[in-house]
């Protein structure tokens, strides 16, 4: 018997390894001084996450993420998580900003004027529950040319969020490697990067450079929720995808959510399924079936959740903290409320699409990389064949390998099971 | 010795020196000692420890570090009218290893544990030689079989995700038993077992089409009986 423990009214007994605990434990009970006896069994945390808004993440149990969250928690800081979209609310400041007259067209050929407001102080803010001590790394914007890829639609916010929002801090929702780095790099423009005078727009060029710009500052993943329809083709984009996994980081690819516009060939998407250690992602919905609009195709490798709204509603759909809407989208409904935008206010918002999806994929890779498996295509290959199958049986055009299961893939393989 | 040849020697040189164109006969060699006496059904004890090389090599390696490890255990044997044996004994092999996954040729080792406890049960018959001239050392061989129970843990499983199963197997042993003492002798033996449908169906074994758990080893015996 080793010396009482502090903070205990109970000794503890070593016992010989080869000894049964269980028998031990009921012969020391049997004992007339023994209150009780047991055998000392390993207990793990049941991790649910305290976020007030976790309750509408229908997505994370639906990928296990919470025993996965038992396995490893969160990853660590030292894992860098690129975010190649429109940028992150990832700094609270005001920028003096140029707001040009624009044209909105419609595709029933309605046309909306709006005029011009001149020179206006925009004021952003860090979204709360995804702002910490250098949480994010090496920020760059090439639709700005400069070093603060803010967000100006809420996009990269939202995706952001799945990844790495703050967890288990009672606010907001809960992310998915929510201690790891965030890397913002701003690739897509929008209609306010338009209606500001951005100097680039969103051309496989400046896609590249992006994540050439990633792969070289550090970012062990690399989560694209973009993509365009092609062909043609985008040689310029494959060879930096390439290039980002020659350097060791591992790339999710959104699939596209063109289903029911054609269902075109996804240019970018396309390329995953070239690469080992870059993959495509489909949608799902809560229902692990492929989402409405989810694009469909032999590219697609894996699916993740990207919620649906269609039968489901809003609860179907992704939550995230990012912008609320009606401070941003203020030219909606028409020029008469037109007015000024500020991004500093947050909403926890539903989004839907394969953009969605992926970063539930980007997320889980930084999980592995944390947990050990640390090659492209390693991570490719785990996260494939512990996704679970959906559809069709074995690899099919809508799921790909399957819809990924967090906790198979971070458990791994035992000697015989 | 030296001084009983040379004695010899000098023996045979005085007393032919005329005669050494004539042969003697050479005297009859002794006969062997006899064995002694055995009897005819003699109980004995043993504990034993042995070094495996697992068949599942790959496995084991990619598990645990390395693709052989010890068992220890003990049992008793029957020997029937000093030739026939007949042997019941129980080991076991305990190790902690990883869980991993594995791709394109390289591990990755995962952080988290995992147990495995095999323990075999072996039931085997055989023969024992005795040896005219070296009476102490005996020969033997062997054929069995074994149930064996395998046990597999990890960290965050559930309990249908534990592994606890039991299958049969073939035991071949063959090796020799010195006598030490009249009540004490050591055996070492090279063991051979096959045990199928328990790996090879999941997990890295299935992974390297690895399906027998059993293997190659040298065990080293302490007995206790005649």
């Amino acid at each position: 018997m080793t010396a009482r423990p502090s903070y205990a009214d109970f000794d503890v007994i070593e016992l010989d390894p080869s000894e049964n605990p269980e028998a031990a434990a009921r012969e020391f009970a049997a004992r007339a001084d023994v209150e009780y006896a047991q055998a000392a069994y390993r207990e793990h945390a049941y991790f649910r996450p305290n976020d007030p808004n976790y309750n509408l993440q229908w997505n994370m149990p639906a990928i296990d993420m919470e025993r996965a969250w038992d396995i490893q928690p969160g990853a660590n800081s030292s894992v860098i998580v690129a975010v190649v979209d429109t940028g992150i609310a990832y700094l609270s400041t005001i920028i003096r900003l140029n707001a040009r007259a624009f044209r909105l067209l419609f595709s029933n050929g309605t046309t909306l004027s709006y005029p011009a407001l001149g020179l206006i102080d925009v004021p952003f803010g860090a979204a709360p529950d995804l702002t910490g001590p250098d949480r994010f790394v090496k920020p760059h914007d090439f639709i700005w040319d400069d070093e603060t890829p803010v967000d100006f639609v809420g996009h990269g916010t939202h995706v952001s969020g799945t990844i790495g929002q703050l967890t288990n801090n009672n606010i907001g929702t809960a992310g998915i490697a929510y201690n790891v780095r965030l890397m913002p790099v701003k690739v897509i423009d929008d209609l306010w990067d338009f209606i500001f005078g951005a100097l680039n727009e969103a051309t496989d060029d400046i896609v590249a450079r992006g994540i050439r710009y990633a792969a070289d500052n550090g970012a062990k993943v690399i989560n694209l929720s973009i993509g365009r329809a092609g062909p043609p083709a985008a040689p310029v984009v494959e060879d930096a995808i390439r290039y980002a996994v020659s350097k060791g980081a591992f790339v999710a690819i959104a699939a596209g959510n063109d289903f029911e516009d054609g269902n075109p060939l996804q240019a970018v998407a396309e390329i995953a399924s070239r690469v080992a250690g870059a993959v495509s992602v489909g949608a799902t919905d809560i229902l692990h079936n492929r989402a409405f609009y989810s694009s469909t195709g032999s590219w697609v490798e894996l699916s993740a959740p990207g919620g649906s709204s269609r039968g489901f509603g809003a609860t179907g759909t992704v939550y995230q903290q990012t912008y609320n809407f009606n401070f941003t989208d203020t030219f909606d409904p028409s020029p008469a409320t037109y007015r000024a935008p500020r991004f500093d206010i947050f909403a926890i918002q539903p989004l839907q699409g394969t953009s969605m999806a992926t970063p539930h994929v980007s997320g889980l890779a930084a999980l592995l990389i944390q947990q050990g498996i640390t090659d492209p295509a390693a991570i490719e290959a785990a996260m494939e064949k512990f996704a679970i199958d959906r559809g069709t049986p074995g690899r099919d055009s809508s799921f790909g390998f399957g819809e990924i299961s967090a906790r198979n893939t971070l458990r791994g393989l035992g000697l015989s099971k | 010795m030296k001084t009983i040849s040379a004695a010899c020697l000098l023996t045979l040189v005085l007393t032919s020196p005329l005669a050494a164109q004539t042969r003697r006969p050479r005297p009859p060699s002794p006969p062997p000692p006899p064995l002694p006496s055995y009897p005819a059904f003699a109980p004995r004890a043993f504990v034993e420890i042995s070094e495996q090389q697992f068949a599942a090599k790959e496995t084991f390696k990619s598990v645990f570090g390395e693709s052989a490890g010890p068992f220890r255990g003990g049992g008793v044997d029957l020997v029937l009218n000093r030739s026939l044996f007949v042997e019941i004994s129980a080991s076991q092999y305990k190790k902690t290893g990883q869980r991993l996954f594995r791709s394109e040729g390289k591990d990755y080792r995962l952080g988290i544990p995992l147990s495995v406890k095999v323990t075999p049960i072996e039931l085997i018959g055989g023969y024992r030689l005795r040896l005219r001239r070296w009476p102490r050392v005996i020969p033997y061989a062997g054929i069995g079989f074994g149930s064996f129970k395998y046990e597999e843990t990890s960290q965050f499983n559930t309990d249908e995700e534990n592994v606890d199963v039991k299958k049969k197997g073939l035991v071949l042993v063959g090796g020799a038993e010195f006598r030490v003492f009249r009540w004490v002798g050591v055996s070492l033996d090279a063991h051979y077992s096959h045990v199928s449908d328990i790996i090879g169906i999941g997990g890295i074994s299935q992974e390297f089409k690895e399906d027998d758990l059993g293997g190659t080893a040298a065990r080293f015996r302490v007995i206790i009986g005649r």
